[in-house]
């Protein structure tokens, strides 16, 4: 813990020691400290659209991820069929394969002359192709595919954790399957709910390869200012500044939903 | 067995990176991919025999990537040589990251052009160059193009690929776009205006170079502006493309070897970069990879001309930037490059 | 469950399973193409890329490194963030909502500026670049996994079940390993294979921590695919997926630990 501690506080001090730091290009940095790192991105609208743009784009993908992750869970947490191992090895397959070669596979299924733009137009139900590639749906496509193997794994052990004859009760007592879910199932679930939702979260606003490659210029986050600043402008004080911020922002909403899930009925806070 | 040997090779990696460095030994920072597979039979097996020396070869990395890692381990020894685009290099000496190259130790400089001797402040040789061409289907784009100018053809509305600024080919188009404006890098906003102009046909936004290949060979986009070198690497391999120096002429980025401060075997690092200059390994090269040489005594044979720019009259209608500017101004062009190319999108919708 | 509910569910699942392997499909299509680059459909099918597979052998070792690299990252992230999810899950005192949201931050960051950061800190104490650096940027990358999975089952658990085994006379060290590890073990296992399987996949924090001699297979990828959209890729990304699914298959056999992840016959 201690060990962890130092290797990550101090690493992460540096960051925010060389966010206050002038910049001259092309030469050692001047001596003395300055806000105008923050001060160039928070003063300006662009900068804070791209803010904005990160966190709906977190949030949005985090909503989608569990969504389409609960129903597979389920199926693995109760499933009785046989080849449910494969079916195991299937959910973490997408995360055994390097994100460049991912990417590459949806580049061949999602280009405007990919195979589902040809399935489609040959099947007669698009008359021209749809744009994926370098659009918000894309990146979505991207992120999700990536995140949906975290929201899997944080929600099987919760929902197997979850005594099927309390349903079975709740369905006995006149519940339908909708009521048995809301009222049994999910709040039950709700701390791996929670666990995983972070997960995916941070996962998705720290990501920049799947942005870079899927996502065009009409869709810059953070990490690609990140990135931009830290290999090529080489402004580490602006880079490290946007981090900073990301960090400081993500940490106040993950404060935010602990309280939000803190105050849900008979939902203990999660560690 | 194979796999106890692998591990048994690895724990010895493992403890040789806390031993001292062998004497006769350096570490070499290339890149990947061809040029990784090339570099080690064309340069560096002749090398290590000739010198009874040890290269290590270190792939990681682009050329930004080697800075962002030279930068950030500042007088720690990261690679006692390394590969480095242009600007790179000059952007490393200019913080005093580099070990000035003078022909006492590389006597290899002066058998090269004028130009390509010294990079800045004499950080390192220029030790070829390559166009920005323009890349286009044969199959698709007729007549062959013979000017910039096809990137602004309504025709090819969406079939077009480019490059963000913070990448070599995007860098470069942005000057071309400029000079066709009537300006250069040091008037830059006749370019930024040309750039958003080309919005419409841009149906492509790629980062790295091999990204192209898929978009090409599914034929989603049928033009780009691309990397000679590259470009002819990919006609090599099949692909049913061309690559022209259009009439309005282009400009050339530069590949150098720099030593950083930090190396450990600067004598065999110096040795390293003037067997890299010789002209049979520049020869080699250029034949290879169609890179062209900065060394002058290198030729090509006539099948060659129209693929590598070789010889000092091929080289002289190449136009080469400033790179001391680009390598000071493109932090300004990558947040202008973010929000220009934003607005020209939001205004399209 | 209904029948009707039954197939519902499962139709909507085989959907979800496609969107899972599709990309992954086209890749593995790929690698048994005979073009010199990345072409799909493959005109011809061939082995090509996998019977020249000899001329790479830096593939292979890098193999076995990140093999190694992901498994000393899964059990010492585990080591470290079990007891982080129990301090955080079990005692109360000031600052535990913050703390408990801080731990996420490694995650939050970019791993490039993690990369980077470390690369800053060792160079300034001069270490040697090793084995060592790439596992601890990776340990501290994958920690926040194992505290959240490790919390999440904790969330639930009934400590009255190991003051009863105290009661009964176990000592502590009994009641931890006949009750809580038992318990908690679905959460500690879902995030070991996080972190075995992220430290396997990673590239943005290596990137800056590897040396010549130990360049983990993603980078080792990467640096590939950064200059040539050659076929060999595919084929390594393909033998990379049967290596690991074989591997789990074979864990599975001894430990049995998709009954933690996946859920098992009860």
């Amino acid at each position: 813990m201690l060990l962890l501690g130092v290797y990550f506080l101090l690493p992460l001090a540096l960051l925010l020691a060389q966010s206050f730091r002038p910049l001259v290009i092309g030469q050692p940095a001047p001596p003395g400290l300055t806000l105008a790192n923050y001060v160039r991105f928070l003063g300006d609208p662009f900068y804070l659209g791209t803010l904005r743009a990160t966190l709906g784009l977190g949030i949005f993908v985090t909503v989608l991820a569990m969504t389409v992750g609960y129903p597979v869970a389920y199926g693995l947490a109760r499933g009785r069929h046989r080849g449910k191992a494969l079916l195991r090895l299937c959910v973490v397959a997408p995360l055994l394969v390097s994100v460049v070669i991912r990417t590459y596979g949806w580049i061949v299924l999602l280009a405007n002359n990919g195979v589902v733009n040809q399935t489609l137009l040959a099947l007669g139900l698009i008359g021209e192709p749809v744009r994926f590639m370098f659009t918000y749906t894309g990146v979505t496509i991207g992120l999700v595919h990536f995140a949906l193997p975290v929201a899997i794994l944080s929600l099987v052990g919760v929902i197997e954790a979850v005594d099927p004859a309390l349903e079975e009760a709740a369905r006995s007592l006149g519940a339908g399957p909708g009521r048995t879910f809301l009222r049994i199932t999910l709040p039950l679930t709700l701390p791996g709910l929670a666990a995983g939702s972070m997960l995916v979260f941070a996962l998705t606003v720290a990501a920049f390869v799947t942005p870079a490659l899927m996502g065009g210029p009409s869709l810059i986050v953070l990490s690609t200012l990140i990135y931009q600043q830290m290999t090529v402008t080489l402004e580490w004080g602006f880079g490290a500044a946007v981090a900073t911020i990301l960090l400081v922002v993500a940490t106040g909403l993950f404060l935010l939903y602990q309280r939000l899930l803190s105050l849900a009925p008979g939902v203990e806070q999660p560690g | 067995m194979r796999t106890v040997r692998v591990l048994a090779a690895l724990a010895l990696a493992m403890a040789a990176g806390s031993a001292a460095a062998q004497p006769r030994e350096i570490v070499f920072s290339g890149y990947g991919g061809d040029y990784g597979e090339l570099m080690k039979k064309l340069v560096i097996e002749p090398f290590e025999k000739r010198l009874n020396a040890k290269v290590v070869y270190d792939a990681t990395g682009s050329s930004a990537q080697k800075l962002a890692k030279l930068r950030a381990s500042r007088d720690a020894y990261i690679y006692d040589v390394t590969v480095f685009t242009g600007y790179d290099l000059l952007a490393a000496g200019r913080e005093g990251l580099m070990e000035p190259i003078a022909p006492t130790q590389v006597p290899n400089l002066p058998r090269l052009y004028d130009f390509a001797q010294r990079e800045g402040q004499g950080w390192g040789p220029i030790t070829s160059v390559d166009p920005l061409i323009l890349l286009y289907n044969r199959d698709r784009v007729k007549p062959a193009p013979d000017s910039w100018a096809v990137l602004w053809d309504p025709r090819y509305k969406g079939k077009v690929a480019i490059s963000h600024v913070s990448e070599g080919k995007g860098l470069y188009l942005l000057l071309v776009a400029a000079y066709m404006a009537g300006g250069d890098e040091k008037r830059i906003d006749g370019g930024f205006a040309k750039i958003r102009e080309l919005v419409p046909n841009v149906g492509a936004w790629l980062t790295l170079s091999p990204q192209y290949v898929p978009y090409f060979q599914r034929e989603d986009v049928w033009l780009a502006p691309y990397w000679s070198g590259r470009a002819q690497l990919m006609i090599d391999q099949g692909l049913p493309l061309g690559a022209v120096i259009p009439k309005e002429g282009t400009l050339a980025i530069s590949n150098a070897f720099g030593v950083p401060k930090s190396a450990r075997n600067k004598a065999l690092a110096y040795e390293f970069v003037n067997f890299y200059l010789d002209a049979p390994q520049q020869e080699a090269w250029a034949r290879k990879i169609y890179y062209t040489p900065t060394n002058r005594e290198v030729t090509l044979p006539p099948e060659y001309a129209g693929r590598v720019a070789v010889g000092a009259e091929a080289i002289g209608r190449l136009r080469f930037p400033d790179e001391d500017h680009l390598a000071r101004a493109r932090g300004a062009w990558v947040e202008r490059w973010n929000k220009e190319i934003y607005d020209a999108l939001k205004y399209q919708k | 469950m209904s029948v009707q509910g039954r197939l519902v569910l499962g139709t909507v699942n085989a959907l979800i399973y496609v969107f899972l392997l599709a990309p992954i499909l086209v890749v593995v299509i790929v690698s048994f193409g005979d073009a010199a680059f990345l072409q799909f459909p493959p005109r011809r099918l061939s082995l090509r890329w996998y019977t020249n597979l000899g001329e790479y052998p830096d593939f292979v070792a890098s193999f076995w490194l990140s093999l190694l690299l992901a498994a000393a990252t899964a059990a010492t992230a585990t080591a470290i963030g079990t007891p982080a999810a129990f301090a955080l899950a079990r005692h109360r005192f000031r600052g535990r909502a913050l703390l408990s949201a801080l731990v996420m931050s490694p995650l939050v960051l970019p791993g490039l500026v993690t990369g980077i950061a470390l690369l800053q800190f060792f160079s300034l104490f001069r270490t040697e670049p090793s084995f060592g650096r790439l596992l601890i940027g990776h340990v501290v990358v994958t920690v926040p996994y194992v505290v959240r999975s490790v919390g999440a089952v904790l969330v639930g658990f009934d400590r009255s079940l190991e003051e009863a085994a105290r009661g009964l006379g176990a000592n502590a060290w009994t009641a931890t390993r006949l009750i809580t590890l038992p318990l908690i073990k679905p959460g500690l296992l879902a995030g070991a294979i996080f972190a075995f399987i992220l430290s396997f996949d990673n590239v943005v924090v290596s990137i800056f921590l590897t040396t010549p001699r130990l360049v983990p297979l993603p980078i080792q990828i990467y640096n590939y695919v950064e200059s040539s959209a050659r076929p060999i890729i595919a084929s390594i990304s393909t033998l990379q997926i049967a290596v690991i699914v074989l591997l789990l298959a074979a864990a599975e056999r001894v430990v049995g630990f998709s009954r933690y992840v996946g859920g098992g016959e009860r």
